[in-house]
């Protein structure tokens, strides 16, 4: 795998500082990796180590302070605009806050068709989402009447629709239940097999990280520490 | 089985179901028996019914719910007492650790004063030594700077912060028994085991945990209840049911923890109004399924190890 399809050159995030005697708060410190094609990287850390600011930054959810983001070798102008907006998606630890809670499953799958200019008939609904385990009757519920695996299964069947070629996965499973968690995981293994997507994959559990990703990054501090390969 | 571990709590034949458009069963038949000194956990996947259960044992259910069967804490049924009764109850005796960092917090307070409350409302302490009992309990959880930040307001913490600041909050009063809700969520590993070890150094308090963290009800409880599309399916001591599992959901649930490979049965659990599901509600998805299970089983007793499984060996 030669070529890369998402770059991080130096990314630094600064934060205001709360303490008495410190001005700002480095969150991430200049921090470089490349995503190839089809691949899983992991970004492994406690909580606080850096690893979300520096995935927000990646996905351009946050404006990095220094350095920059490549798509497929172009620096991005933040925000992203266009295609790179698109095909990069991000899905997040809280599933029930990815959802406007006004809104019915229904009304917040038929975004995404919108978007990309499609018709949300009731066949590509209930195709989206039918794969994930979720049946009609969840698309008339609010996200407070589904369970927190039911929203996140959802979730990802909403990133899904936009045919994304990056996504960044924050702490996915964190939330839920081992067995909704293998499935997870294995879904996003047979989807990455037949699409080649890419995947970053932001954890804190070091045995969950061993299993679904092919190289591991550990952060520490803002900063990253190494990259080892399989 | 200790001859002074007098029962606590008694759940008997608990079911909750909400009712409207959309009917949905969310707690079918639980019973449980919790002595003093007891730390069960109740685990299962989301959707299962466990929180929901929590809350019905509390009466902190909306009234669009409908609950049947009874709860009895000591000599009081919790069902029959009146909210000023019930009060007396809540925050002093029993407390209640909610799910979710993000709203079990009063905005508007410095959380220093939020752990120090049950102090002052039941244990008629003043304010000053309350608040300075707050931080101990902070400290207890490994905040950071407690001093400092006992001082501050709960959107300056972080996710995990306000999560421990939240279980500082629900034993502060010393409250014989504790329900916690999910209290490692969002946690990374370190945290969690700071955690379990503040919940085992517990004196004299019984716990009552829904979590779905396997690895965590391992390290904090002695017993362990399994939950699964709103049944109640197993039941034991916490290193029998993680050694000896009969319930084929709760085997193929410790085979899909990362450490054992995240290997898993396909299918999910059914909807929650599925009437094709008369019967044991795993069958779909199990392979030792038979005719017979399309009848409910009973809870079958194996020598103090429960299992509600046809099939169970």
């Amino acid at each position: 795998m030669s070529d890369v399809i998402l770059e991080a050159r130096g990314l630094t995030k600064r934060f205001r500082s709360r303490e008495e005697g410190r001005r700002y708060f480095t969150a991430v410190d200049g921090a470089s990796l490349s995503l190839h094609p089809g691949e899983t990287l992991g970004l492994l850390g406690e909580s606080g180590s850096g690893k979300s600011t520096l995935g927000q930054m990646l996905v351009g959810l946050i404006r990095p302070d220094e350095g920059s983001v490549l798509y497929r070798g172009e620096t991005l102008p933040f925000p992203f605009r266009g295609l790179p907006r698109q095909k990069i998606q991000i899905l997040f630890q809280h599933p029930e806050v990815s959802f406007n809670p006004q809104l019915t499953l229904r009304q917040s799958l038929s975004e995404p068709f919108r978007l990309r200019k499609q018709l949300a008939t009731d066949e590509a609904l209930t195709a989206c989402i039918a794969r994930f385990g979720l049946y009609p009757e969840h698309l008339e519920r609010r996200p407070s009447a589904l369970s927190g695996g039911e929203l996140q299964r959802a979730a990802l069947a909403r990133v899904l629709v936009m045919e994304p070629e990056v996504i960044l996965l924050d702490e996915p499973t964190s939330m839920l239940d081992v067995i909704t968690q293998a499935q997870i995981v294995d879904f996003l293994r047979r989807y990455q097999e037949e699409t080649g997507t890419s995947y970053i994959f932001i954890t804190h559990s070091t045995s969950l990280a061993e299993q679904v990703c092919r190289r591991i990054v550990r952060v520490k501090e803002g900063k990253l520490l190494d990259s080892e390969k399989e | 089985m200790d001859e002074t571990r007098q029962i606590l709590l008694r759940v008997e034949d608990l079911s909750v179901s909400f009712e409207g458009k959309n009917f949905v069963q969310a707690v079918e038949h639980v019973s449980l028996e919790v002595f003093t000194g007891d730390r069960l956990c109740i685990i299962g996947e989301t959707g299962s019914g466990k929180s929901i259960l929590l809350l019905a044992i509390l009466r902190l259910l909306s009234p669009t719910a409908r609950v049947t069967g009874s709860v009895r804490y000591r000599d009081q049924d919790l069902f029959r007492l009146t909210e000023k009764q019930l009060d007396a109850i809540r925050g002093s005796r029993i407390s209640y650790v909610p799910q979710g960092s993000g709203n079990g917090m009063n905005p508007l307070l410095r959380v220093g004063f939020q752990v120090a409350e049950p102090l002052i409302a039941h244990r008629g302490m003043k304010r000053k030594p309350a608040e300075a009992r707050a931080v101990e309990l902070l400290r207890r959880f490994h905040l950071g700077r407690e001093e400092t930040i006992a001082r501050q307001y709960p959107f300056t913490y972080s996710g995990g912060m306000r999560q421990r600041a939240l279980i500082a909050m629900g034993i502060s009063a010393g409250a014989e028994l504790l329900f916690a809700d999910e209290p490692t969520k969002g946690l990374d590993e370190t945290r969690v085991l700071l955690t379990a070890e503040a919940f085992n150094a517990l004196e004299g308090q019984t716990l009552v945990c829904v979590t779905h963290d396997l690895n965590f009800a391992r390290r904090v409880s002695s017993r362990v209840c399994v939950m699964y599309a709103a049944n109640q399916v197993e039941a034991a001591p916490t290193e029998e049911l993680f050694r000896k599992p009969l319930h084929p959901y709760t085997r193929d649930m410790l085979a899909a923890m990362p450490e054992n490979g995240l290997r898993f049965r396909p299918g999910y659990a059914p909807a929650h109004n599925d009437a094709d599901t008369a019967g044991c509600k795993y069958r779909l998805r199990c392979d030792r399924c038979s005719e017979k299970c399309r009848q409910t089983p009973p809870m079958f007793d194996v020598g103090g190890h429960q299992v509600r499984c046809w099939q169970y060996e």
